[in-house]
């Protein structure tokens, strides 16, 4: 199986410090992935290298069956080409309708003249309405997002990430502050949306990453510490040491 | 689900029927085609107060709805005003100079004539040669243009160097201001070719208009500067209305979301920034004939906060808000400073507003800004929301 | 060779006053985050205050010697004021700060006009300043401009230390670096903004004499130097009074630089040097002396 993307050597340094220490890491094209590790172990800071925020020292990062490489590419043309990041704390438009932040998340041109001169069609309100329906926000679309609950919110982050149509979804805590029942939705969700896709779960819970069960990556220091399924990684003694023992 | 623009802009509406009435309300009481109630100079005055309201609604485009707060926009105006002016002052020389050669025994050559186009221009600043930027400068089309195109080549390349290298924030106003001050001191210079601090002069004479009224020709502009703001006004509620004033004002909120959402905000960011230099360009140039003069003192970095003053008082983020602001505060200035308010006698000391408005100003702009950050037209949304909760 | 070194020593004193000029700027936009564009006038407000303190004390020595605390004091309690009255209200709001402070720079401008009035005031150094070190025909020196010189060592010392080595200085490192964080361990914010708010704009007072001392003292001395001042902070590197130092330097230095190309045209020598600063920061957005990592961005 040819990975979707393929992170091979990859180092960055703040100040001296090593945030990433040559850390390879590899996703195929329809899985679900958790990658988890404790505080300062570079989680955050490999997202920021796959999107494009952070450009490593050393290292690549290759994408897609065509290999390009995501170092040479802006964060625009990276999210283009099919990576999309769900924050952790809810990032919307919030003086903006749902409705305009779902329309301006839907996979269109994203060039400013195209942009400009774009006229909605039937079938762009017809994929809004039907996003909009999926997360349950179905009558609320012309409502200010800034006065949706913070669940909503979260939910219309998702709508908005599901509605780029990106082939590797990168989410940061989704859990964070959720109800045990919104827990389970987001687990269905995630689950749901790997089976077409990519999907790289940030995580602190191990409770939660137990339920998606899927492969786990476990970062430390900056590079990768244990690999396998969340039985095989919990019982590596090096994993306990430094994630449990503290 | 589709409604018309103009149904989603019910504002736009309203725009529309103030300016027309207002147009017609000059008119009509104007000295060359209604009842003298009001002076030519007040007409100019209130001709380039719209020019100043066209300049504002540039400023709320770049920095109320896309977050940018350049202070390079005056610049952007006095370009423009620059480029119309070279024109202006050439036809006329050359008219007066043509004129007064008419009666030579020998026929004067055409080097001679530009010869002393050149003395009457540049003698001030002890020059006679044209700079190479006079080159076009005897036709009106090419420097119809220029107005255009200098402010608009200038604003692409300094936004292009600017939001590639990801400037933000102050970061960017501090560096748009510097623009501003090289550009300013650039022109204050008597070898900038443009007669450095003596600026342009003698730009209300129109060339070939000789025979018409200053009293007229006032109204003409006044239209012209009407007609200016009203496409400028519509030309910025479209492109704020749809899916671009959506992702515009995404960037102002949430610059890096919006990029993660596949957008490239440098490309939006440079469109918007040097869309409205150049209708900047154009206010200036509809401005400065009916000013009469421009010098470089109408670009220092000072002029460029002023109208960034103009839109938060009047409230950003809006457009009727900016239109609002640098028209209340352009003719209170011109009131204040004209002499006109009068003098407060507190006993001990007389409050000559002449002295004091400047100070009265900066102090309500603190104000607002602590109170009333958006401003006059944030002042309309809250009586609109009452009378509607009623 | 003497004419390098006349043009270098040129160099070093216009760089010496940027410095002066920028260095209050450097802890209130360099390390605070504010920007205050009144700082140009709280140079202004110090040159003023050497000039009436001239009108009382007639001998120039002694009323240098006053001048200098007193318009310390002056500038210090202006720039409290300004900083419990405005500023802190829009902390987090950098471009409105911006505003608002542009605000009571006009201001305060306009009443020094109405109080002084237009025309310049002068500042007159003590006799002792007024010769200069000839080294020989080409090469010499005013003292004033060594006094100068002099000044902004003792001032860039001074500030190190305060901020480096003791407790106010760890206090506001702190502050800056994380309010909540110092709150939790007892410092007090607030007070904290106010103090060193208070030190930048004192600085900017005493700065402000040793400018009137050689240029002249109008109610325009500080927006004059405002815009420079900026490009300062920013050139060097936000957050490090060495980068404000290497900003000043290489802003002297280039501008002298410059105008030994085109003598004539000192207006020509500031336009190519903004225009020098603009393309410079394309290559290094964050100064010369760049604060990197993630604690640094946005």
């Amino acid at each position: 199986m040819s990975a979707l993307l393929e992170v091979s050597g990859v180092s960055v340094s703040f100040d001296g410090f090593k945030a990433i220490n040559n850390l390879s890491f590899q996703i195929g094209p329809a899985e679900l992935r958790a990658v988890i590790g404790p505080n300062g172990a570079g989680k955050t800071t490999f997202m920021d290298i796959v999107t494009g925020k952070t450009r490593p020292d050393e290292g690549s990062v290759l994408w897609g069956e065509k290999s390009q490489n995501l170092l040479k590419m802006s964060e625009a043309r990276i999210a283009q080409a099919g990576v999309g990041r769900k924050f952790q704390r809810p990032t919307v438009f919030e003086d903006q309708s749902v409705f305009d932040n779902l329309l301006m998340a839907l996979k269109n041109e994203r060039g400013p003249l195209e942009v400009l001169f774009y006229k909605r069609s039937r079938a762009d309100d017809a994929r809004v309405e039907a996003l909009a329906e999926e997360i349950g926000l179905a009558d609320q679309l012309h409502r200010t997002s800034g006065e949706l609950s913070h669940g909503q919110k979260q939910w219309l982050e998702i709508g908005m990430l599901l509605a780029q149509e990106p082939r590797l979804l990168l989410v940061d805590e989704p859990a964070a502050g959720m109800t045990l029942a919104e827990r389970e939705h987001t687990t269905d969700l995630l689950r749901e949306a790997a089976k077409t896709r990519a999907v790289v779960v940030v995580e602190h819970d191990m409770e939660f990453v137990r339920r998606l069960g899927c492969k786990v990556t476990v970062l430390h220091e900056g590079s990768v510490l244990a690999e396998g399924s969340i039985d095989h990684v919990t019982q590596d003694p090096q994993v306990i040491e430094v994630y449990l023992g503290r | 689900m589709k409604r018309s623009f103009i149904a989603n802009n019910p504002s736009v509406l309203i725009f529309i029927a103030c300016l027309g009435l207002f147009t017609l309300g000059v008119t009509l009481m104007s000295e060359a085609f209604g009842t003298a109630v009001i002076s030519t100079s007040f007409v100019k005055t209130l001709g380039k107060t719209l020019c100043l309201c066209l300049v504002a609604i540039a400023m709320d485009l770049v920095w109320g709805y896309c977050g940018i707060l350049s202070l390079g926009h005056f610049a952007f105006f006095g370009l423009g005003g620059y480029m119309i002016g070279m024109w202006l002052m050439y036809a006329r020389t050359e008219q007066i100079v043509v004129a007064s050669l008419a009666n030579a025994e020998i026929p004067p050559t055409a080097q001679e004539v530009t010869d002393a186009i050149g003395n009457q221009i540049f003698g001030v600043v002890g020059g006679s040669d044209f700079p190479a930027i006079w080159a076009f400068a005897d036709s009106l089309a090419i420097q119809l243009a220029l107005v255009v195109l200098v402010p608009g080549l200038l604003a692409l390349v300094f936004g292009w160097l600017a939001f590639r290298s990801r400037v933000t924030g102050v970061y960017l106003s501090i560096l748009t201001q510097a623009m501003t001050l090289a550009l300013s001191l650039y022109l204050f210079q008597n070898d900038s070719g443009l007669r450095g601090n003596n600026g342009l002069s003698g730009l209300q004479n129109i060339p070939g208009a000789e025979a018409i009224p200053q009293s007229e020709i006032s109204i003409y502009f006044f239209w012209a500067s009407a007609l200016a703001l009203l496409l400028g006004y519509l030309l910025a509620a479209w492109v704020v209305s749809g899916k671009f004033g959506s992702v515009v004002r995404g960037i102002r909120d949430d610059e890096a979301r919006v990029r993660f959402l596949g957008y490239s905000v440098e490309g939006y960011k440079l469109f918007v920034f040097t869309l409205t230099a150049v209708i900047a360009g154009i206010a200036g140039a509809l401005y400065y004939p009916q000013a009469g003069i421009i010098n470089p003192a109408e670009i220092a970095p000072i002029a460029s906060i002023y109208l960034a003053v103009w839109v938060a008082i009047g409230g950003r983020g809006r457009l009727y808000g900016a239109v609002i602001g640098a028209a209340t505060v352009s003719l209170l200035s011109s009131w204040f400073t004209g002499g006109q308010a009068p003098s407060i006698n507190l006993g001990f000391y007389t409050i000559d507003w002449v002295d004091w408005w400047l100070v009265l100003l900066g102090f309500s702009f603190v104000l607002v800004t602590l109170f009333a950050p958006k401003g006059i037209g944030g002042l309309f949304d809250y009586l609109v929301r009452k009378g509607d909760a009623k | 060779m003497n004419q390098a070194l006349d043009l270098g020593l040129d160099a070093l004193s216009l760089a010496s006053i940027y410095f002066l000029a920028a260095i209050g700027l450097a802890i209130t936009f360099g390390v605070m985050g504010v920007i205050n564009m009144a700082h140009g006038e709280f140079i202004m407000m110090g040159a003023y205050t050497g000039y009436v303190v001239q009108q009382v004390v007639p001998d120039y020595t002694l009323s240098i010697i006053i001048a200098l605390p007193l318009a310390f004091a002056v500038t210090f309690a202006a720039g409290v004021a300004m900083e419990r009255l405005v500023i802190r209200h829009l902390y987090h709001r950098p471009l409105e700060t911006l505003l608002a402070t542009f605000g009571i720079s006009v201001a305060l401008q306009q009443i020094a006009k109405n109080i002084f009035g237009t025309q310049a005031r002068p500042l007159t150094s003590p006799a002792w300043l007024d010769g200069a070190w000839v080294l020989n025909d080409v090469v010499s020196i005013s003292y004033i401009r060594i006094a100068i010189f002099v000044l902004a060592l003792i001032f860039l010392t001074l500030l190190l230390f305060v901020l480096n080595r003791t407790r106010l200085g760890l206090e506001v490192r702190a502050v800056t670096q994380n309010p909540r964080m110092a709150a939790s361990m007892g410092i007090n914010p607030d007070r904290i903004n106010m103090l060193t708010f208070g030190l930048g704009s004192g600085i900017a007072g005493i700065a402000g004499v040793a400018i009137g001392l050689f240029a002249k003292v109008t109610s325009e001395l500080g927006s004059d130097y405002i815009v420079q001042s900026f490009m300062t902070v920013v050139v060097g590197g936000v957050g490090n009074i060495w980068g404000t130092l290497a900003g000043a330097t290489l802003i002297g230095f280039l501008q002298k630089g410059i105008e030994f190309f085109n003598p004539s045209n000192t207006l020509a020598a500031q336009t190519y040097m903004i225009i020098f600063i603009i393309i410079f920061i394309q290559f290094r957005p964050r100064g010369i002396i760049a604060l990197k990592g993630r604690a640094a961005g946005d």
